[in-house]
């Protein structure tokens, strides 16, 4: 007898892809503490971890993420009709919530509700701060200050796959930047950046991890995971405080290094 | 103070927190590894017998003692070598009626243990009539022995009289053998306290047909390996107390050449065939009696030669549940037993329910049933434990009391680690987990039969007692 | 200069695993730097420039976990690197562990993570001996937090754990760095050179704090309760400490802090810091001590001293005691005074650390006459008015409450007490920050100290409130903003305990005090 286990929540890319993609079949790549990884043939990702937010945009929430953890790297998973099936387990969306992750999306206010950001006095990763580190900062703010692309890929490709953790800290404060820009000048990236887009995307499949890629790729398309998605959205001061305190203690530098490409993005954009 | 020391200097503090949670909260938020101990007070905060655990557990000779008992039961090899009537395989004599569970008084048996004695009673034809059986074993014409006291065990009510067939159960690694009757399957059987004809003519057909054949079948080979049978079952589903439908089945395959080739009468052997196929249950009185054939070198001589705090022996009767401790003899510790809680089947409800009945608590004893929870949480389901996550839990959960973990039965779910084995006495009073039975649910109304299935805890004071009784003997002051 | 190298493929572990993996690698003797990395182009660059791109380092792709290994011999690099598999491995095992609910016991504890060497007890005093021997025979070292102990069984539990060549810290030990990890109530210090055994839990905050702030860092320090270096326990834990920092190679320095032991101890644990040869600090909260040097050993009277005195030890520097470091000391004092009435005279200490009471009371007792403590005669209390100094974490204020480091209730209601005292010169208050202390201390006191303020102001009184915050910028509540909080609401804050307690008995004392600290050569109590 098959465990159950019930996607709660999940990603509107993930439903998605899910919903044309039945049949297909992928792998167990990697499992953590409190998520696994699915890894589908064209090397993409399904993020699966328990209930909350959404922690990444190609992730999806389940009621209960233990059975999930007993799976062995490379178990294959095949996608069934509205559910995913891995050996002894059954893992249905009977009444999933899809949300979007999309900045586009998020609602006008733009600038303002981020100005708060400029201010933000956290710890980030000390890879950032490296010779590497300041110079992609330095180099992402400069492109995105005068929307200039060259510069962008540059300092881009300087910070990816730089630094601790999984997603890397570099992969990270380029993600917290990229979901700034995305949310104030959200014509920028896909016309005058189109090109930033498809040279930055082709640099992550050497210059960083598999993970870091995947949430590189879905930012440059102006997707993010729910504690980002909140610190943009948020409007009355105690509501930027919680999600900004949300958002830092996302892994272990991992939510303070995208809050400082947050930051250097707001401050980019408002000089 | 040189390489402990300096390897904790060196490599950093890795935590077992045992109090204020928020200390270990505190040290994981700083990647600090730390496990979190939900600490209650020892004994349920009861100072004096904290202290006779305290004096208990610094006692060497008691460790040394868990040490021999512990290898005794993970050492026990059991193997099926026989099946004969109880009154040549035991020498159970005339006018004595086995049951299950600590000593029984006539009077404070349960209506369903007192219906199956009246059955076994004009089953041997020592009475004509209920009413006949009675009077007899009022005035003491028929005596109550537990089945324990004969090297023998019975499931629910348990009863062994001298006509019965018995299997015959020899423990390889030490000279004892132990003794459990063949089981008569579902429904209105003795087991259960039905008494009508047709539970008589079944055990005549057992007595007549099915024992010997089964008894000439294992006389012609070399018996049945009941250890390795049970491993190999554990990793099938079966946890040898509620679920014994994979070893059933192996049984059959080993028995059923020999018992072929033991008579010409295809009729015979097509009676026999359709009664153990008809019967997923069939294992469990031999998983008994291997428990019984391990646990019976445990039983010490006494305190003074033996200081175990191991338990060897679990049983209920339907009013008492009693245990006895190795270090402690031959002494049964009781208390009133508990009714079990679980599911039911359609129609039936926990008013219905009989008290905890039953020597199958000794398989929880050596590690299975209720303890390998985990390897079958199928049988977690259907005792309404819950899913795998449940069983796993309530294996933990055993491994908590127990002194050990078994060689050779071992838990796929649970990475092959060895199913917990050894409870001790100490480790239940002192965390107040008690030891955790799967067990199936009696009607109330004799003769009735099986409406359930469920678990049962065995009652803290059993082990209290025991604790007591083993400070007493070891000079600690109370 | 060794290096070792190891590269797991495709190995993918959370960062908090491997933040771990890298600070217990730097850790082991002989190891001089450490890089665990994924291996991107843009990490094997960092590597590179950290001078740890070892050949083998060089092939991994963004998907591998690099660690590179640079240590003083090819063993101890490969040592280090062979740990590393283990160290992972036992990660997963323990992720793999699905049993479910917590264990109950150690016991169980130890078969879920059989990689423990530490248990941190701190369940009520009664039970608390025989938790500690459990773990002792279970082969862990044990830091003691309970208090409540018997010295019987602390006695027993020292014995047994020197027989098993573990430490036993406490009990009542509520601080302790090992290996870099806090343990308990501790300040955010860097990891450093000082080596520290520990008879008082604040006291080494304090000492802690006060070396962080001059950028000096703590490679151990063991408590091992205030009762071990009495006669009865024989210094037993001290000892055995001084050994294991004497054959620490991250030590350059020993620091002994507590009161004074008994004499024959006292010996013993000199002649054992003498032995060991390294530079030593000896601080001893008593009222017969006096500072002095013998050798390389440099005896302290006040925990202040004990900071100042390694730090010019470190910085090989001479070093003179100071009444206080702020130079305008003096006419804060006096504009202190000058709003005090004639009825002013007294002291009233407010503690929540049990230690700087200790050295507050000391301190007060030597420059203005006795002082009524619940530390030193609890009946004299209630006889005399005048001066005192409260340990409120003592028994009798925690009933039923928690200590006044977790819980301000207790110390605000003492201040609004004291306010309405007419004969009040001055309030003299600690506050104790760290991890597991409360978010805001200096917050849950400033609106009792203001009202108190008011209230005095209201009769024509000046109330002087004079404080110390035992603390570290890096410290959760952070000690910048935990300082400008109490001296918004009217507090005169000093660096230290002791020069708090100095300036409470200047403005109490007058002139005799004030001239007795400031004015002419060597004059200092």
């Amino acid at each position: 007898m098959d465990r159950v286990v019930a996607v709660t929540r999940m990603s509107r890319a993930v439903a998605a892809r899910l919903d044309a993609w039945s049949g297909t079949v992928g792998h167990v790549h990697s499992v953590f503490e409190r998520a696994i990884n699915l890894q589908w043939p064209d090397g993409s990702l399904l993020a699966l971890h328990g209930p909350g937010p959404l922690l990444a945009p190609f992730a999806a929430a389940v009621d209960d993420v233990e059975p999930l953890r007993w799976l062995r790297i490379g178990t294959p998973v095949t996608i069934g009709a509205r559910r995913l099936v891995a050996e002894g387990l059954s893992i249905p969306w009977p009444r999933v919530e899809v949300v979007d992750c999309s900045v586009d999306t998020a609602g006008g206010r733009g600038g303002r509700s981020t100005r708060h950001l400029r201010h933000w006095r956290g710890r980030h990763s000390a890879s950032l701060d490296s010779a590497p580190g300041v110079a992609g900062r330095a180099r992402l703010a400069a492109a995105i200050r005068e929307r200039d692309a060259a510069r962008l890929i540059a300092g881009a490709v300087t910070l990816l796959g730089l630094g601790d953790g999984l997603t890397p800290s570099g992969d990270d404060c380029l993600v917290g930047a990229l979901a700034v820009l995305h949310h104030v000048d959200r014509e920028w990236l896909p016309r005058g950046g189109a090109s930033a887009v498809g040279a930055i995307a082709g640099s992550a499949l050497e210059r960083t991890t598999t993970i870091g890629r995947e949430f590189v790729l879905h930012a440059l398309a102006g997707r993010f995971s729910e504690p980002v998605l909140a610190v943009l959205r948020a409007i009355s001061p105690d509501e930027q405080r919680r999600a900004v305190a949300c958002l830092v203690r996302l892994g272990a530098t991992s939510g303070a290094d995208t809050l400082c490409g947050m930051r250097l993005a707001c401050r980019s954009l408002a000089a | 103070m040189t390489t402990h020391g300096r390897a904790l200097l060196a490599d950093g503090p890795r935590v077992v927190n045992v109090g204020l949670e928020g200390f270990a909260e505190d040290l994981d938020a700083h990647g600090v590894p730390v496990t979190h101990v939900g600490w209650r007070p020892p004994a349920g905060g009861d100072v004096v017998m904290a202290r006779r655990l305290a004096a208990l557990d610094a006692d060497i000779t008691i460790a040394a003692a868990n040490e021999a008992v512990l290898a005794r039961l993970t050492g026990g090899h059991p193997v099926l070598v026989d099946c004969r009537p109880a009154r040549e395989a035991m020498d159970l004599e005339d006018r004595v009626v086995l049951h299950a569970g600590p000593p029984l008084a006539w009077e404070r048996a349960c209506p369903t243990m007192q219906a199956a004695v009246l059955c076994a009673i004009r089953y041997e034809g020592w009475a004509a009539d209920d009413a006949g059986a009675r009077r007899l074993v009022e005035q003491g014409g028929v005596r109550l022995a537990p089945c324990h006291s004969r090297g023998a065990v019975g499931p629910m009510t348990g009863l062994i009289s001298r006509s019965m067939p018995v299997f015959v159960v020899e423990n390889r690694a030490g000279d004892n053998r132990a003794f459990a009757t063949i089981n008569e399957g579902l429904g209105a059987v003795l087991r259960f306290g039905a008494n009508d004809a047709r539970v008589i003519r079944r055990l005549q057909w057992l007595a007549e047909e099915a024992g010997p054949l089964l008894g000439a079948a294992l006389r012609a080979g070399d018996g049945v390996d009941l250890r390795a049978l049970m491993s190999q079952a554990l990793r099938m589903g079966d946890e040898m107390h509620q679920r014994n439908t994979a070893a059933s089945a192996l049984l059959t395959r080993l028995l059923m050449p020999a018992v072929a080739r033991a008579t010409a009468e295809a009729a015979a052997i097509a009676r026999l065939a359709e009664f153990i196929a008809g019967n997923d249950q069939f294992f469990l009185n031999l998983a008994m009696a291997a428990g019984k054939a391990i646990t019976d070198p445990c039983v010490g001589a006494g305190p003074s030669t033996l200081p175990s705090t191991l338990v060897v022996t679990m049983a209920r009767n339907g009013t008492d549940f009693g245990i006895r401790v190795a270090g402690l003899g031959d002494r049964w510790l009781t208390a009133p037993v508990n009714v079990p809680d679980g599911l039911y089947f359609a129609g039936f409800g926990p008013a219905d329910a009989n008290p905890d009945i039953g020597d199958s608590a000794i398989v929880e004893t050596i590690g299975l049933g209720g303890a390998s929870m985990a390897a079958s949480p199928a049988v977690a389901g259907f005792v309404g434990a819950g899913g795998l996550r449940e069983a796993l839990a309530l294996t933990e959960e055993m491994a908590e009391i127990s002194a050990g973990e078994h060689p050779h039965f071992r838990i796929p779910t649970r990475d092959d680690r060895g199913a917990p084995v050894g409870i001790d006495i100490r480790r239940v009073v002192e965390t107040g987990i008690t030891p955790l039975i799967n067990t199936g649910i009696a009607g109330r109304q004799p003769g009735v039969g099986q409406i359930g299935a469920g678990t049962v805890r065995a009652p803290l004071a059993c082990f209290e007692q025991a604790l007591i009784a083993m400070a007493e003997a070891r000079g600690v002051a109370g | 200069m060794a290096y070792a190298t190891l590269i797991k493929r495709g190995a993918y572990h959370d960062s908090v695993t491997l933040l771990n993996l890298a600070r217990a690698l730097r850790g082991r003797p002989g190891v001089r730097e450490v890089g665990v990395v994924m291996g991107t182009p843009a990490n094997r660059d960092l590597l590179a420039q950290a001078s740890l791109l070892t050949d083998e380092a060089a092939t991994a792709t963004a998907n591998d976990l690099v660690v590179v290994v640079d240590a003083d011999s090819a063993a101890i690099a490969g040592e280090a690197a062979a740990s590393v598999q283990s160290r992972l491995a036992e990660r997963v095992s323990r992720r793999d562990d699905r049993g479910g609910g917590r264990p109950r016991t150690i016991g169980a504890a130890i078969r879920r993570m059989p990689e423990a060497n530490l248990a941190l007890i701190s369940v009520p005093g009664a039970f608390a001996a025989a938790e500690a021997r459990r773990a002792l025979h279970a082969g862990l070292h044990v830091m003691l937090f309970s208090d409540n102990v018997s010295l019987e069984d602390e006695v027993a539990l020292k014995h047994l754990a020197i027989e098993r060549g573990l430490l036993l810290m406490g009990p009542d030990c509520g601080t302790a760095y090992v290996g870099g990890v806090p343990l308990g109530f501790a300040n955010v210090v860097p990891r450093g050179r000082v080596g520290i055994v520990a008879a008082s839990g604040t006291g080494l905050q304090q000492v802690a704090a006060l070396l962080a702030g001059r950028g000096h860092g703590i490679s151990h320090a063991i408590g091992v309760g205030g009762r071990d270096m009495g006669a009865t326990v024989g210094g037993a834990m001290a000892l055995s400490s001084l050994d294991l920092l004497a054959a620490d190679p991250t030590t350059d320095l020993v620091m002994v802090i507590g009161k004074p032991p008994a004499p024959a101890v006292a010996e013993r644990v000199r002649s054992r810091l003498r032995a060991i040869g390294r530079p030593a600090v000896i601080c001893l909260l008593g009222p017969a001590v006096t500072d002095g040097r013998e050798g390389s050993i440099i005896t302290v009277a006040t925990l202040e001293d004990a900071a100042f005195a390694a730090d010019a030890i470190l910085m090989n520097r001479p070093w003179q005691p100071l009444a206080f470091s702020d130079p305008d000391a003096r006419r804060r004092v006096s504009d202190a005074r000058r709003q005090l009435t004639a009825a002013q005279s007294s002291v009233l200490g407010l503690y929540a650390g049990g230690t700087l009471a200790h050295e507050s009371l000391l301190i007060l007792d030597r420059l203005l006459g006795p002082v009524a403590s619940n530390l030193t005669d609890r009946a004299a209390l209630e006889r005399r008015a005048g001066h005192r100094v409260l340990d409120m974490g003592a028994d009798e204020f925690t009933v039923g409450r928690a200590h006044p480091m977790l819980d301000p209730t207790a110390r605000v209601e003492a201040i609004r007490e004291a306010a309405r005292r007419t004969d009040l010169a001055v309030l003299l208050l600690d506050v104790v920050l760290g991890r597991g202390a409360a978010i805001d201390p200096a917050g849950d006191l400033a609106g009792a100290v203001r009202a108190a303020r008011a209230e005095a102001r209201g009769r024509g009184q000046g109330l002087a409130v004079v404080a110390t915050v035992v603390g570290t910028a890096e410290d959760p509540q952070g000690l910048p903003a935990q300082v400008a909080t109490l001296e918004a609401a009217g507090a005169w804050v000093l660096p230290s305990n002791a020069q708090a307690a100095r300036a409470a008995a200047c403005i109490a004392g007058g002139d005799v005090v004030i001239d007795s600290l400031l004015g002419g050569p060597g004059g200092r109590a």
